[in-house]
């Protein structure tokens, strides 16, 4: 990891311990000590306050011209396509600890375990067969700097096989209307580096890259009984920005011939703008929660990202054990990379070129269902919180159940119109102290 | 400028408009089912999903992992 980055990752958690260990009303400018409101029962030392874990297991079908991995067919007719087939199981383990009553830290810890069809160079020579692990951890501390502002400083690193990462962010929350709206503000900075893998699997040293970003949201509550958010994002990438060893399938004269490695630009610049609403229906006891995302970038890739989804309770006043069934439906539609192709003319190769099925023009549908059951221990209080790693604020200062927790069940089916199937199985357990 | 864009701005421009709604009134917020605040680690696993199929996805400041830059 290069200095610059270890310097970078450092500073979060040094910033965080000197604010949580200076008093909230002895810091400059704040004249008002924070969390006195009546009912406030929010302790002063460490204290674990939720704990959430989930076990998740994708199955994934389908073939891209990318993966050279059991290619499909050489006729000239047909585009040559390698299979993606891979299953996944992913851990995740998340937990909020209050340090102070001003200072929280939000903690994730995702594990990927993968069989690799085409992410493994070696195994797309070979066959499907190996396997990858993947480990993130990622904080998010949230320091209370008054009644109505909130720094928050994300960190973390990201660990596999060809890949180290880090990242680091700045955040801040200022509350506006007693707290019927909120604004954040927040840019971060990623580091990769990875093995420069060739498309046959040899390792020719290392590559990477670095992306910087910032995002700007805004919340607030339309009315009694909705609440809305939009936000903007903007990211550059500059580096090594293709998967080294990915390939390009070629072509002479309309015959099959070799494979090249993808090339992308060395830079990319994308714009991401979304909304979301979500209502309740108290009539209906039920929930409608809808978004929509666009997005462009300098590949020439623009997206449209449509979602809804309904949440029905079943029986039980609010505060109480319950059970709820939801229903999803989601729809992406993007254009392809301008230099995709599936395939490319030996007697004229670009200099940016790739045939990866991600990149490509497609609709991606997905359809889900959850089924979860809540249980609640105790009357309500007053609380404080942050959006955990979303840089959408949320309104805080709410009444909410203490002693409170979840069980779910969920099943997802996500297909694309370019060959490409996912089932996703997955259940969590969440429980707040 | 995209339509979409315009559409966003135009709803953007409406939110100042709406009502406060007080502290004691605020019962539908509470509801864990407004926040997400129990839905931390199942938008990870659907970030996963989407982040590792589709070049348009992520640019949200966070790692992709994945080997690939696309969606960072």
């Amino acid at each position: 990891m290069p200095a610059f980055l270890r310097v970078w990752a450092a500073l979060p958690p040094l910033l965080c311990l000197l604010a949580g260990s200076i008093p909230a009303h002895a810091q400059p400018g704040n004249t008002q000590p924070v969390n006195t409101q009546p009912g406030n029962t929010q302790p002063t030392q460490w204290s674990l306050e939720r704990f959430d874990a989930r076990l998740t297991y994708y199955n994934q079908r389908g073939r891209g011209g990318q993966s050279q991995a059991n290619v499909n067919t050489h006729n000239p007719n047909q585009v040559p396509r390698g299979k993606e087939d891979t299953w996944i199981v992913q851990p995740i383990l998340s937990a909020r600890v209050r340090q102070n009553r001003n200072v929280t830290h939000d903690i994730m810890v995702p594990v990927d375990i993968v069989t690799a069809a085409s992410p493994d160079a070696l195994d797309a020579v070979s066959s499907a067969s190996r396997t990858n692990e993947a480990v993130t951890f990622q904080m998010q501390s949230n320091i209370d700097l008054d009644e109505d502002e909130t720094l928050v400083v994300r960190y973390g690193i990201h660990v596999e096989e060809p890949l180290r990462s880090a990242f680091a962010g700045l955040g801040f929350t200022q509350e506006l209307a007693q707290d019927n709206a909120a604004i954040t503000a927040s840019a971060q900075v990623i580091g990769d580096s990875f093995d420069d893998l060739e498309i046959d699997g040899s390792n020719v040293g290392t590559a990477g890259r670095v992306t910087l970003g910032a995002n700007l949201a805004f919340s607030q509550m339309l009315s009694y009984t909705t609440l809305a958010a939009i936000e903007y994002g903007a990211t550059l990438q500059s580096g090594r920005l293709e998967q080294t060893w990915n390939s390009v399938p070629t072509s002479t004269n309309g015959a099959p011939a070799d494979r090249i490695a993808e090339q992308f630009p060395s830079q990319r610049l994308r714009h991401a703008l979304g909304t979301r609403v979500v209502q309740h229906l108290p009539t209906l006891n039920a929930f409608l929660n809808g978004s929509y995302r666009f997005y462009t970038d300098t590949f020439g890739i623009h997206a449209h990202t449509l979602q809804a989804r309904w949440t029905q309770i079943l029986g039980g006043a609010q505060g109480n054990p319950r059970w709820s069934l939801r229903g999803s439906y989601r729809i992406h539609r993007q254009t392809g990379a301008d230099f995709f192709s599936p395939v490319v003319q030996t007697s004229n190769i670009p200099n940016t070129r790739t045939a990866d099925s991600d990149l490509a023009t497609f609709t991606a549908h997905e359809t889900g269902l959850r089924i979860r059951h809540r249980f609640t221990r105790r009357a309500t209080t007053t609380h404080r919180s942050t959006h955990p790693f979303g840089a959408t604020p949320a309104i805080r200062h709410r009444p909410v159940p203490t002693k409170t927790g979840y069980i779910d069940l969920g099943l997802s089916q996500y297909w694309r119109t370019n060959n490409l199937n996912v089932t996703t199985l997955t259940t969590g357990y969440g429980h707040s102290f | 400028m995209p339509k979409p864009l315009i559409a966003t701005v135009l709803l953007l421009l409406t939110l100042p408009a709406c009502v406060v709604v007080p502290a004691y009134a605020r019962e539908s917020f509470a509801d864990p089912n407004m926040t997400g605040e129990d839905d931390i680690t199942e938008a990870q696993s659907q970030r996963k999903l989407h982040t590792s199929r589709e070049a348009a996805s992520g640019a949200d400041g966070r790692p992709s992992g994945g080997g690939c830059g696309c969606t960072n």
